[in-house]
């Protein structure tokens, strides 16, 4: 059977159009002035969320990539769970999805219906329903969902609200592109990969209920941007982010990858996109490369007030074990980012 | 000088192939020349170059074409990836105690040794469930949360299927998949190290 | 499973941990961590150390020690809980 790997460029997020040009393109954007979209692009929040009424609004996200691994279930409950995430990470539920497909003429059909299957695996596990989509030739296969979900409008959980004085939680262990690239240059670990493949087939559905019991002010999921730039998202203009490089979760073997210079062009675009706002001073090399690493389907990163952030994390360990407080909000610095 | 084409190569290509060759220079030295379609991969590069200790350059060319090339001094012998020599672990556990002699003790000592499984970095690979050791992996079992989080680590957890219908405990299956002997088998063979309880 | 009971003999924590799953509390198994002193190698886990401690009492076995873990910047810290 022909490899999905074989015609596939940077599969993943790895293959985000990067930060910096996406923004070029979208300040050109018209602004739409309609009062009932409570989140749109223009905050780069992770998903769009309309109001319908005083208790109910939609939540819309779109998601989709080439495979980063060979095996096409895992792709395809990969990118379902990615699609679904950005749901998750707004405080909502999802209701249900369509699928996105492109696909070689010449390829076997029996991959793209593990894809499919792997798709609506994950679907169905959200308690989502999957209700259609659209298929079309294309030299790389290419899979993923568009996802509508429902929000409490009273109750979104936005990217840039945290309150100086919050703990900051990640709910995933970093390292996932860094992995992948290892798994290219066939010099991978089959346990790092598993433990990558793991990771990204994971709903973000499970740390979230956790956290519905608890006052969150902000959370985001972490994508293909790294965990810098979606930290920088939240600190916004009101607050600087403190993060403690040596609680951050990552796969073991990220470390040692990273440090023998296996890692992605999407991890160099990031870090040329946050020049200026981050002092990465004597921070170990592994260590920036493992918090500039794109992640496919990442965690989740919150803010919550230290005064529960240790019941929060004991709370989301039952089901992210690997989940730590990885710094704090302050009052704003003179730079975005700290690290220490 | 060794040249090295990467055009159409995705990073972490590249900076894989331009290592390998630094590598193959050993004390001497050397030149290294790779061409790159994109400045990310240059980038990549000089960052690789810099961070052991050499010089590098480069030149853009017509097309989007940049060839860098990286200086590796005398003495600058380059160490090779470190192989993962602390993974590779399969743990085959055949019973639902630890040792011989007191069955309680034995009980209550495995649970201790999955919980100390969890802590290992990295984890194991495999762990490997049969005979007895099936009812770990059974819904009542008391270890099932500190198996589940192995398995969220990545460690892949295979349960014998022929003695869990033997027990008749199938269907309450809690954590990780059925496996048949073949599976078992392939496990162990491959493994690089095996602890066998 | 935040607290952790410790006990003076392996027979404590047996007994211990067999009353505690009798009675439908969660409780875990795992190697005394390496901060705590206490008679016995095996500590329990437990998510209500109160309810616990007063199943425990009611079944004449004897808890030497509970600690809180958790989880700060240099790792897990264990710290003395008295009830």
């Amino acid at each position: 059977m022909m490899s999905l790997l074989s015609n596939c460029t940077s599969g993943g997020c790895g293959a985000k159009i990067g930060p910096g040009e996406l923004s070029k393109v979208l300040s050109g954007m018209p602004v739409f002035g309609d009062p009932n979209l409570l989140v749109g692009f223009d905050a780069s929040d992770d998903a769009a969320v309309y109001q319908i009424d005083s208790d109910t609004a939609i939540v819309s996200t779109v998601d989709f990539f080439s495979p980063m691994v060979n095996d096409a279930r895992s792709f395809g409950r990969i990118a379902a769970a990615n699609a679904l995430s950005d749901v998750y990470s707004m405080g909502g539920t999802p209701l249900f999805a369509l699928n996105l497909v492109c696909y070689p003429e010449s390829m076997e059909l029996d991959a793209l219906g593990e894809i499919l299957a792997g798709g609506a695996e994950k679907i169905q596990e959200a308690g989502a329903v999957l209700c259609g989509g659209h298929s079309i030739y294309d030299k790389e296969p290419k899979y993923g969902l568009a996802v509508t979900g429902r929000l409490n409008p009273n109750r979104i959980w936005r990217n840039n609200t945290p309150a100086p004085g919050d703990q900051l939680i990640l709910t995933k262990p970093l390292g996932i592109g860094i992995v992948m690239a290892a798994l290219r240059g066939e010099m991978a670990d089959e346990q790092a990969v598993q433990a990558a493949i793991s990771s990204m087939q994971r709903l973000n559905k499970y740390a979230a209920e956790k956290m519905h019991s608890f006052p969150i002010s902000a959370c985001t999921d972490i994508t293909g941007f790294g965990l810098l730039a979606h930290a920088r998202e939240m600190a916004g203009e009101a607050t600087s982010l403190v993060l403690y490089s040596s609680e951050l979760p990552y796969i073991p073997q990220a470390y040692t990858y990273a440090g023998d210079y296996l890692i992605t062009a999407a991890a160099q675009r990031n870090r040329n996109h946050m020049q200026g706002f981050v002092e990465l001073g004597d921070t170990p090399f592994a260590l920036q490369e493992l918090m500039l690493d794109p992640q496919t389907s990442g965690g989740l990163f919150l803010s919550a007030p230290k005064s529960c952030a240790q019941e929060l994390l004991s709370a989301i360990q039952e089901v992210e074990p690997q989940a730590r407080i990885v710094g704090e909000v302050l009052l704003p610095q003179k730079l975005p980012i700290l690290l220490r | 000088m060794t040249n090295i084409d990467c055009i159409g190569q995705v990073c972490p290509i590249p900076v894989i192939r331009a290592k390998k060759a630094l590598e193959g220079m050993g004390e001497a030295g050397g030149v290294v020349s790779i061409i790159v379609d994109n400045d990310i991969a240059r980038q990549n590069l000089q960052k690789m170059a810099t961070g052991l200790g050499h010089q590098s350059e480069y030149v853009q060319k017509e097309k989007g074409i940049i060839e860098v090339t990286i200086v590796a001094g005398e003495g600058c012998a380059v160490d090779s990836c470190a192989t993962g020599e602390d993974s590779g672990l399969v743990v085959a556990i055949g019973r639902n105690t630890m040792g011989e002699g007191s069955q309680e003790l034995g009980q209550i000592l495995i649970k201790g040794f999955i919980y100390a499984l969890k802590e290992l970095v990295p984890p194991p690979t495999h762990i490997l469930f049969f005979n007895s050791g099936s009812y770990l992996t059974s819904s009542n079992s008391n270890s099932l949360e500190d198996l589940r989080a192995l398995e969220a680590a990545g460690t892949v957890i295979l349960t014998c299927g022929t003695c869990t219908n033997y027990y008749e405990i199938t269907e309450k299956l809690g954590v990780g998949e059925i496996a048949n002997m073949y599976g078992i088998v392939t496990a162990m063979a491959g493994a690089k190290r095996l602890i066998n309880i | 499973m935040s607290y952790i009971l410790t006990f003076a003999n392996t027979h404590a924590a047996i007994f211990a941990e067999k009353a505690l799953l009798q009675a439908g509390y969660p409780v875990g198994v795992m190697p005394l961590p390496s901060g705590i002193k206490a008679g016995c190698g095996i500590a329990l886990r437990v998510t209500d150390h109160i309810s616990s401690n007063t199943l425990l009492k009611e079944n004449n076995i004897v808890v030497s020690a509970v600690y809180q873990a958790s989880a700060n910047l240099q790792g897990t810290v264990y710290n003395e809980v008295v009830l």
